[in-house]
């Protein structure tokens, strides 16, 4: 048997998760990070694998990361969405052969929604194995959402729909912003900043968390990946209880 | 055909220790079950359990099996300083013998087998009976009683005998079957006569079994899973402690 499946959500999205066979827990959190790749963000390609590397690493060390599966996702307009790497327990994930590439523009709904999907996906097959199973999505981005076919409440639509199903324990979406305090360029968003519209679109996808840093400054992702450690830890507590974890404070 | 084997014991509500220890190997299955008025029987049931292990992992299956298994158990426990009463365990366990798969129990518990042409369950529910002060009450046998002779002729003297299915029958030590290798083979401690559901309703074994053993996916932790699923979906309680293991064949 193979030690990962391949798995596709309905839209065509192909991602993989490890196989049943190498899961000896009967319960796991779901964890999904969508990370925005777009040309922004160029630059920081090392700071962002030194973030993956950090979660991964807490999880490792960490009893949640016993009952966790992670994946991490690239989005911008160029690739879509991209998988980093599949769903696994930490303690398996090989970050080595990670490619941190940055370019284009940004899909953040486009891509969350599929994200969701991937992740509904993912948790539908623990489930149909008889794992108690609970969903935290993550995104982060640096910018408003200037590309994607979806809107804010077609992806708020999707969230509710994870929310309601009552075969999963819990599910919970945290959207994190970078350098928030700069103007959005996007012209549907004249005078606002990125916080303003950020903030916007957590009220009109019905995002569970926001959290935003202004400005992106040494040690800044670092603090995100403490932030993001934090929540899946704070989810893996919850797991089995049927309520969403509470959140963790955010400070950068 | 390949098997797969999978195990699980849990404490009954509010219980801080657990008497019941399972335990699986690539063509093993074992569970145990710690009398409760004994104490640190849990310690017991588990040195038992460990030690069967022990001998099906070097691929060893003595003739006198549960004799090998007490002495060698018995051993450890004196390094430990522990009483010869906390070796009061049941013992089941089930192998796979070039021809069959094989199902050894000590004691008190449930076997089944079900091969998939059934209609119903096909169990083999063993309870143990004595005159304890003149009155019939469970009696299991315990393989510690060989330690003992006085423990072993106190046992002896209340006439013990088992019931096999509700049917009475004369006192046996160790009843063994041999199983054709397919379909399922379960063995379990007797916590699965003792569920109840949301209404306090109880659960009969065959329904706990129905539910337990229909496995979407027998990979992993399969009947682990859909015990912990099942128990949180039907709001079910355990009101003893519960060991159960399998073997399957896909």
């Amino acid at each position: 048997m193979e030690k990962s499946m391949k798995l596709q959500t309905n839209a065509g999205f192909g991602f993989s998760m490890t196989g049943i066979q190498n899961l000896t827990e009967t319960s796991y959190t779901l964890v999904l990070i969508m990370l925005d790749l777009t040309g922004s963000v160029s630059g920081e390609e090392a700071e962002i694998k030194r973030m993956l590397e950090q979660i991964v690493a807490d999880g490792k060390r960490a009893g949640w990361g016993k009952r966790v599966l992670i994946s991490a996702m690239a989005f911008n307009t160029q690739i879509g969405v991209k998988e980093l790497f599949g769903f696994d327990v930490p303690s398996a994930i090989d970050l080595s052969g990670v490619q941190i590439n940055t370019t284009a523009a940004t899909n953040l709904i486009d891509a969350m929604a599929t994200g969701h999907d991937a992740l509904e996906k993912a948790a539908n097959e623990l489930v149909g194995a008889d794992f108690i199973t609970n969903l935290l999505l993550i995104g982060t981005t640096d910018g408003e959402d200037n590309a994607s076919r979806l809107t804010a409440q077609e992806l708020a639509d999707k969230f509710a729909a994870a929310r309601k199903n009552e075969s999963f324990d819990s599910f919970k979406t945290i959207l994190i912003g970078l350098r928030t305090g700069q103007q959005a360029q996007d012209s549907r968003y004249v005078g606002k900043t990125v916080d303003q519209v950020l903030t916007d679109l957590t009220a009109a996808a019905q995002f569970d968390q926001y959290e935003s840093a202004k400005q992106v400054k040494d040690g800044t992702y670092g603090k995100i990946g403490g932030f993001i450690s934090q929540s899946i830890s704070s989810s893996s507590q919850s797991l089995g209880s049927g309520s969403p974890s509470q959140n963790v404070n955010f400070t950068v | 055909m390949s098997m797969k084997t999978d195990s699980i014991a849990l404490a009954a509500r509010g219980k801080v220790v657990c008497q019941d220890v399972a335990r699986h190997g690539k063509n093993y299955i074992i569970v145990a079950d710690g009398c409760s008025s004994s104490p640190h029987s849990e310690v017991g049931a588990m040195l038992l359990a460990m030690t069967a292990r022990n001998f099906f992992e070097n691929g060893l299956t003595p003739k006198n099996f549960g004799e090998a298994v007490i002495y060698q158990a018995f051993a450890t426990s004196r390094v430990l300083g522990l009483p010869d009463s906390s070796m009061d365990a049941t013992l089941i366990v089930g192998y796979e013998t070039d021809e069959t798969f094989r199902v050894l129990m000590y004691g008190d518990g449930v076997v089944w087998h079900r091969t998939g042409d059934e209609v119903d369950w096909p169990f083999h529910v063993h309870e143990t009976f004595g005159t304890v002060n003149g009155r019939t009450a469970s009696l299991p046998y315990y393989l510690s009683y060989k330690l003992n002779p006085r423990r072993s002729n106190d046992f002896l003297s209340a006439k013990p005998g088992c019931f096999i299915n509700g049917k009475a029958s004369g006192f046996l030590e160790c009843v063994e079957y041999n199983f054709e290798k397919r379909g399922i083979v379960g063995i379990s401690t007797d916590g699965v006569n003792a569920i109840t559901g949301a209404s306090s309703n109880k659960i009969s074994a065959e329904s706990v079994l129905s539910k337990f053993l229909t496995f979407p996916v027998a990979e992993g932790a399969f009947l682990a899973r859909r015990t912990w699923a099942t128990v949180n979906r039907e709001h079910w309680t355990l009101n003893d402690d519960f060991g159960m293991a399998v073997a399957i064949w896909k």
